[in-house]
């Protein structure tokens, strides 16, 4: 046991300690930052991983996408024309939307038939996803 | 004839057997489409069977702090999900424009890869003052509104419950935000869990909050896509 009586450097060396980290302390976003950089420069990324996402470049392009507002987003309603129906589509359901005009014109019809049937936007979304996978 | 015929046919039965992927995502799913920076992008595993990762993510140990094991639970009310939930939210939520999903790692990591269909927004954006029009842009962008003409007797009669009050503090209007994914680079990444409570402390009702726990080391185990942003 050191009393601090016999070891007076032992007490200056504890309280320079403390300051240090008290300091570090009272700045852990920025250390946190540094570290977060540090680690994000030495990152790789795996081959397989790596050639996916270079192969990612042939992606189709989504035309004509815009994002809808939370608030700007209503319910299909029921016994809409099948133009209005697709304004609706794209106004409220931009992603359903996309997909839908990738389909077929029967498939597409299709749709728009089951829409009459039911204008349940959540079956519909299936659905046009059901249809997409299957051309 | 008959036996170019019959080779016709055995190909069209056996075509979609060897054009369905191996590797799905789950049983009944071979693979989820998002649109990532104005385009569809298609989100399946890597095929090779024999296929080990490597690189960065295959790390298994950094120093902590600061990259310590995060709970499962990052605050009362939020939801922690995995990756089935999370092509759920991509089909749904994210699909109709009702959901965003979180990139929450610094510039830095995003530059690097990205889980499509995410957008970057820094957790150090939700400790922004609150008139930063950076944070201003990003509130926006999630389908919140700042209250600047709010006087203090109608928060009064808001607080009483007499003034329709849900989901709105005296700064903002929560009433028509988003669903978010929050995620970073996995179990032991701490930026998606103080972007999650740097978003409670504005005032982010919880259930509309999701962590992905999981986050890029999780995502890149199970041979998933990942985009380099342009």
């Amino acid at each position: 046991m050191v009393s601090c009586k016999q070891k007076p450097g032992v007490v200056v060396i504890g309280l320079a300690l403390m300051m240090v980290s008290t300091a570090a302390a009272t700045q852990p976003g920025d250390d946190y930052l540094k570290q977060l950089d540090r680690e994000a420069s030495e990152l790789s990324l795996d081959r397989k991983t790596r050639r996916q996402a270079e192969e990612s470049g042939d992606m189709r392009n989504a035309t004509g996408l815009a994002e809808v507002p939370a608030d700007e987003a209503h319910e299909l309603v029921p016994g809409l024309s099948r133009e209005d129906f697709e304004r609706s589509l794209k106004r409220n359901y931009m992603g359903s939307y996309t997909f839908f005009r990738r389909l077929s014109p029967e498939r597409q019809r299709a749709i728009y038939d089951a829409y009459q049937q039911d204008p349940d936007p959540g079956k519909l979304r299936l659905k046009i996803m059901k249809a997409l996978k299957k051309q | 004839m008959k036996h170019q015929f019959f080779t016709l046919l055995a190909l069209c039965l056996l075509t979609p057997a060897v054009l369905a992927l191996e590797v799905k995502l789950t049983p009944d799913r071979d693979y989820v489409e998002v649109i990532h920076e104005g385009r569809l992008v298609k989100i399946m595993r890597i095929q090779d069977q024999d296929h080990k990762l490597e690189g960065s993510f295959a790390k298994t140990s950094r120093k902590c702090p600061p990259f310590c094991i995060q709970p499962m639970e990052v605050a009362p009310g939020v939801k922690t999900i995995g990756q089935v939930e999370l092509f759920d939210f991509m089909e749904q939520d994210l699909l109709d424009g009702t959901g965003v999903l979180i990139d929450a790692r610094t510039p830095s990591w995003w530059r690097r890869g990205t889980i499509p269909g995410s957008v970057n927004i820094p957790f150090t954006v939700f400790d922004l003052d609150k008139d930063d029009p950076t944070l201003l842009e990003v509130m926006d962008r999630l389908g919140v509104r700042q209250r600047n003409d709010v006087g203090g007797f109608t928060r009064l009669l808001e607080k009483t419950g007499l003034l329709d009050g849900d989901e709105k503090t005296d700064d903002w209007d929560f009433s028509r935000a988003k669903t978010l994914v929050l995620w970073c680079n996995g179990m032991w990444c701490g930026q998606s869990p103080r972007a999650i409570r740097g978003l409670l402390k504005l005032g982010y009702p919880p259930h509309k909050l999701r962590y992905y726990r999981g986050g890029m080391q999780a995502w890149q185990s199970l041979g998933l896509t990942v985009v380099e942003p342009e």
